[in-house]
């Protein structure tokens, strides 16, 4: 009972980085991993369900991506644990943490909750960064520029933000290679700055490569479409990551 | 109790007073089935032997009447005639009964919360919320979807997930921690092999239609959720022969009783520990006098001062001097002045007061009558009460009453106020303190503190809130052994705040 504060996390990125879809592939397609505990993603409100529902539409072949889709204000979304057998209470899922998605941009204010959160999850369009000069630049500039503005412990020595930072590389299911890279060398052939800024601010960060749709949509008649079910990859990792920082955090 | 007669009506015979009357609430969407259950169980009235779950229109309304009776004509006709099934407008709570053979062995409440299947459509119309807010009370929800047969209309996820989400939203909960019971309705119309796997294995057919996310879905929302296969009218032609249904309903009453035997281990567990209690309450009170005489001892002009009122008591609950004579011959006094000089100028003060409010044990319980509990509870705070004064014992059961409505009251806002809530804790602890140990009064105390404590989720200890809980199931009423289960019910369903 004691001033025990649910986790949140901040879900933050450039426009174009892939947060609408991320959210939309936790809460409408997530499928059991192996040998990993199950979650599942709840919208807080009607708002947020329907800003995710509207992301995709059924199509003949699959799921066709909807783009421009605004979001509601203050958004939230809850992650629950699930677990294959019931407690001794007979629960079987219990909540973990609240997920909110910020649309914060470089000269903006900081997320209202970010001096509260758990865990910070910063998204790049890797495949977008890759293709175009401009996009990384901006995406690189975003990112140095929202790594300084994360909260640090007072007094501590560099590095000091001590929140966990899971930076997650998105749309890697459009580049070929994707599965064969490494991820942090993915982010810093991006520029050394990326890493660089990671050092220099974070204690605690880890870089992560996440398909939200599983594979890269193809162009139907003017619509971007995932053939067959969406089956998003490495979309938890992050969660977990952040969420297994903070217990050990509490167990120590 | 109620028995069943060879006439199909049933005669009252004995009702339980304490009986505990657990409610299920019925949801599902247009064409869920809900009709297809209610006439199941009218039809399962007429039977006489067997177990089996009925239900009983002794006193429901005629369109109710009218309602079970056509769906359960709509069931036996069902490959001959169209029935119209005669739906009515509005929720309605009927009691359905188990029997085994001739003898009724349980009961409960369905609570029919959208017979026509409208607020599902529409969720989050301020009708639909204050509708589903009905969620919030339920001992448990029965939900029931249409099994899809191929090449029919799949189950719409989207319309789950708002369904779910206005749920929650209704209920203010993060979750629903009741039982919940997830049906796939009509699988009679499946192809039988697939039919008998989907029976043998709810669960494992719920998930391959929804998909792991919206299975989840309902997992998160619900974490005490338990899937079944249903059919109403069965697979005999001519005649409703549900299938799932009693053990449908079974699994509720098997919840329910799993939740009162806990409740039977914290109530065993909490007379243990009074019992400890008392014994251990001896100890701080010689402790107490003995620090109060070293107080006494050592605090120079203060301690003389204090030794020299004969005329007082020390209070070792409260730690405070109370004149014993002066409580006696009236209770009220000013609050703002000094303690020292409230001992002897009672009378004066009453007399300078009289024509403005002065706070006393009868404004307090005037102000509780007239529905302002936290003014009650502000007049009952400045007096200046004796312990064992039986003007103590009336201040602290209006006190009780006040405590327990002002946290009803401050709970039902939908914004809690903090200050509200925690006057609520401050003055209830007081009192606690006071009571002897096994007092009838604990129990609303007990129940007011824990209900501010977890409504407001104020930062109170986990082991006073779990013995609040403990103390209202074993002393209070039915009323509020029912409201301190519910408490418990959303202490355990708080996964933040859960002890």
């Amino acid at each position: 009972m004691h001033n025990e504060r649910r986790r949140s996390i901040i879900l933050w990125g450039p426009p174009g980085s892939g947060k609408s879809l991320y959210l939309a592939s936790l809460v409408m397609w997530l499928t059991r991993e192996p040998n990993e505990r199950p979650f599942a993603v709840l919208p807080a409100s009607d708002a947020a369900a329907a800003w995710v529902a509207r992301r995709s539409i059924p199509h003949p072949d699959g799921v066709a991506l909807v783009g421009g889709v605004e979001p509601p204000a203050d958004s939230l979304f809850r992650i629950y644990s699930i677990s294959g057998s019931a407690d001794e209470l007979g629960r079987r899922s219990a909540l973990v943490a609240d997920l909110y998605p910020s649309e914060a941009a470089a000269g903006d204010p900081s997320p209202p909750r970010l001096a509260d959160a758990s865990g910070v999850m910063l998204l790049l369009p890797a495949a977008a960064m890759a293709a175009s000069a401009e996009v990384r630049d901006a995406c690189v500039s975003w990112f140095t520029t929202t790594l300084a503005r994360l909260p640090e412990e007072a007094g501590a020595a560099p590095p000091a933000v001590s929140l966990p930072v899971a930076v997650c590389l998105t749309q890697t299911d459009e580049v070929p290679d994707a599965g064969r890279r490494d991820a942090t060398e993915w982010l810093e052939s991006f520029g050394a700055e990326t890493l660089r800024a990671l050092r220099a601010h974070c204690a605690h960060f880890s870089v992560f490569k996440v398909s939200s749709t599983g594979r890269a949509p193809r162009q139907r008649g003017g619509l971007d479409v995932v053939i067959g079910t969406p089956e998003p990859r490495g979309v938890l990792a992050p969660i977990r990551w952040i969420l297994a920082d903070r217990a050990a955090e509490v167990a120590a | 109790m109620r028995r069943l007669t060879s006439s199909g009506s049933h005669r009252a015979i004995a009702p339980g007073a304490d009986e505990r009357r657990r409610t299920i609430l019925l949801w599902g969407a247009a064409d869920s089935g809900k009709s297809g259950l209610i006439g199941a169980l009218r039809s399962e009235g007429t039977k006489t032997v067997g177990d089996r779950w009925t239900v009983d229109l002794t006193d429901a309304s005629p369109d109710v009447v009218a309602y079970a009776d056509s769906a359960s004509l709509a069931l036996r006709l069902r490959d001959v005639k169209q029935t119209p099934i005669r739906r009515p407008e509005r929720a309605f709570t009927i009691p359905v009964r188990r029997y085994a053979g001739r003898t009724m062995t349980a009961a409960a409440d369905l609570t029919v919360l959208d017979p026509c299947g409208e607020l599902a459509a529409e969720p989050t119309t301020p009708a639909a919320r204050r509708a589903i807010a009905a969620a919030r009370t339920a001992d448990g929800i029965l939900w029931l979807l249409e099994a899809p047969v191929a090449g029919g209309r799949p189950l719409d996820r989207f319309a789950i997930l708002r369904q779910l989400v206005a749920i929650l939203d209704a209920a203010s909960a993060t979750e629903i921690a009741v039982p919940v019971a997830v049906a796939l309705t009509k699988v009679d119309r499946l192809p039988s092999a697939e039919m008998k796997q989907l029976l043998d294995a709810p669960e494992r057919a719920l998930r391959a239609i929804l998909g792991d996310a919206a299975f989840g879905w309902l997992l998160a929302a619900f974490p005490r959720l338990r899937c079944f296969g249903l059919t109403a009218a069965g697979t005999v032609r001519n005649v409703a022969r549900p299938v799932g249904l009693t053990t449908l309903v079974d699994w509720f009453a098997d919840e329910w009783r799993r939740e009162e035997e806990a409740a039977d281990t914290a109530r065993t567990r909490a007379r243990r520990s009074a019992r400890v209690a008392r014994v251990r309450r001896r100890a701080p009170l010689a402790a107490t006098l003995t620090a109060a005489a070293a107080v006494i001892a050592f605090a120079g002009v203060a301690a003389a001062r204090l030794l020299s009122q004969r005329t007082t008591t020390w209070n070792s609950s409260a730690g405070t001097l109370v004149p014993q004579a002066t409580a006696s011959r009236d209770a009220r006094v000013d609050s703002t002045r000094p303690d020292s000089a409230k001992t002897d100028s009672v009378k004066v003060d009453s007399m300078r007061h009289d024509s403005v409010h002065t706070p006393s044990i009868a404004s307090a319980a005037s102000a509780l009558e007239r529905g302002d509990p936290i003014g009650a509870m502000r007049d009952l705070s400045s007096l200046r009460l004796a312990d064992s004064s039986a003007q103590r014992y009336a201040a602290d059961s209006i006190l009780a009453a006040a405590a327990v409505r002002g946290a009803e009251d401050a709970l039902a806002l939908p914004n809690p106020p903090i200050d509200v809530l925690e006057s609520i804790v401050a003055a209830t602890t007081g009192a606690i303190a006071r009571a002897h140990p096994g007092t009838p009064v604990l129990a609303p105390l007990s129940l007011a503190r824990a209900a501010a404590c977890i409504g407001g989720r104020l930062s109170c200890p986990a082991d006073q809130v779990r013995e609040d809980l403990a103390w209202a199931l074993l002393l209070g009423t039915v009323t509020e052994q029912d409201q301190a289960r519910r408490l418990r019910d959303a202490l355990v369903g708080d996964p933040v705040r859960a002890p």
